[in-house]
């Protein structure tokens, strides 16, 4: 069942992130073609803003794409679409695991639209084998490319754990009888500042076990590999949050629906 | 017993919605399910499908708790429009037919056939009692055991309650069970077998519809205006 609820979910993301995919598209692709034309300079002007209007729309696109899923959820689940979704014979597990990994497979694919638009409207002679050098530069001890595969995965744990977040402040939010948006946005911002709270105890407590551990990052002997180290620390706590946050929301969806 | 409710109760904050209701009912009959409005039929409905947390009691529909079997043979049609509008009637039906097993997709061409719907039509280029027919067709086009139908006839114009009871009435699956909720009564009085009156969340009465009208004199419509009198 998984599967076909997983298809139906991007089916229906696909309705707004289509055109945003082709929004993206579309602006790589003029910039790349008014750059044909730079020297005349009325175009180069028009290629000016075509350039920001897609730096605009590549940093905009993620987070379009986070509420696209947090809007798919709360109407799938939790509005009058829900009467369908509760009512299909699928375990409510199943459901909201689709959800996460819709914002998951929707993520990378965003990811993927954004790299390849940008390939498309600043590729120049050269440009792979630049990229290629620039992935096995030694950064402190570890190549470039190590480094970017490491906060890319952390970037995903971030992402992932802040849209389950917001998932499981909608479950509680409309779990209750009235002022349903209200209280969700009060628990978001409830979460948010617990986790900050919670980062802060974190760091506390790295820094009270390891106290020199600043002064390395600033020392010439710095290894990229124990700045990582550290951030593996608070990977591992995302991660652990981002579970709380699952079964959050699965324990308010399975024991507290109230499609009233 | 096809559906078994047992000391079943709800609130809503304070306000107690269902108080201690405890119902069996059986199969193949047309049970309807009558009360005023804010009497709490759809609540109870809402807990036989899933929708809402029970707060005390049991629900067994065939023997199990609400869930993934319960489901499977239940065909509800809730009051309010609940389809996707930007789906189009092929994608509606495609997607029944993915997760009931129990769904005839040829029975739901045929019934939106009969109303004239193209099955490219998007449902957001329909009117709402339109779509009040589609969603109707696509739940009577299941084999289910129980279709519990909440209000299919609110709000609508005479001519299109005859044409809903009648695609209920020639589409469900023999050996079922209907639980229908309403407050017009004079329109389907003539089909129930069993009448449940519910008043301020309570079972007020739960008999065979010709039983009450014999020992009345009186017919359905009648005892409920005189038992719910304001």
């Amino acid at each position: 069942m998984l599967g076909k609820v997983l298809k139906y979910d991007l089916k229906a993301l696909c309705r707004y992130l289509v055109p945003l995919y082709a929004v993206i598209f579309g602006l790589g692709i003029m910039t790349k073609l008014l750059s044909f034309f730079e020297k005349v300079s009325i175009i180069n002007i028009i290629l000016g803003l075509m350039i920001v209007a897609l730096i605009f729309a590549v940093t905009f696109s993620f987070v379009l794409t986070g509420i696209f899923n947090i809007k798919h959820y709360l109407d799938n689940l939790f509005k009058d679409e829900g009467y369908l979704t509760h009512t299909l014979p699928v375990k409510r597990g199943t459901l909201l695991l689709s959800k996460v990994l819709a914002s998951f497979i929707t993520i990378v694919i965003t990811f993927l639209v954004v790299i390849i638009s940008l390939l498309i409207a600043f590729y120049q002679k050269g440009l792979f084998s630049d990229i290629i050098d620039l992935f096995n530069l030694d950064l402190g001890g570890l190549e470039f490319y190590k480094f970017m595969i490491y906060m890319m995965v952390y970037g995903l744990i971030g992402y992932l754990t802040t849209v389950l977040m917001v998932y499981a402040s909608i479950a509680i939010g409309y779990s209750k009888n009235s002022n349903k948006l209200v209280s969700s946005v009060v628990w978001a911002l409830i979460f948010y500042f617990g986790i900050e709270f919670l980062y802060l105890g974190v760091l506390g407590i790295v820094m009270f076990i390891n106290p020199s551990f600043i002064a390395s990052l600033e020392a010439e002997s710095f290894l990229m590999i124990d700045l990582l180290n550290f951030f593996t620390i608070f990977m591992i706590f995302t991660c652990l949050l981002g579970l709380i946050f699952y079964y959050i929301s699965y324990r308010f969806m399975d024991k507290k629906l109230n499609l009233e | 017993m096809l559906l078994e409710i047992k000391n079943v109760c709800k609130k809503y904050g304070k306000k107690e919605i269902l108080k201690d209701i405890n119902l069996s009912l059986p199969s193949g009959k047309i049970i309807g399910l009558l009360g005023k409005n804010g009497s709490g039929k759809t609540t109870l409905i809402k807990l036989i499908n899933g929708l809402l947390s029970l707060d005390k009691g049991e629900i067994l529909i065939d023997g199990n708790k609400v869930g993934v079997e319960s489901k499977k043979i239940i065909s509800y049609l809730p009051e309010r429009n609940y389809l996707n509008v930007h789906k189009s009637v092929k994608d509606i039906i495609d997607y029944f037919g993915d997760f009931y097993e129990n769904f005839d997709k040829d029975k739901a061409y045929k019934l939106l056939d009969n109303l004239d719907i193209k099955v490219g039509d998007k449902l957001s280029t329909m009117s709402k009692g339109m779509r009040e027919k589609v969603e109707l067709a696509l739940v009577m086009s299941r084999k289910a055991k129980l279709y519990i139908l909440d209000e299919p006839m609110g709000g609508v114009d005479p001519a299109t309650r005859d044409y809903i009871l009648d695609t209920i009435l020639n589409n469900f699956n023999e050996g079922a069970s209907i639980l229908m909720s309403t407050h017009m009564i004079s329109d389907i009085e003539r089909v129930l077998d069993e009448v449940i009156f519910i008043n301020d969340g309570k079972i007020t009465r739960y008999d065979e519809a010709d039983k009450l009208r014999k020992n009345s004199g009186k017919s359905i419509d009648e005892i409920f205006r005189e038992d719910f009198k304001c």
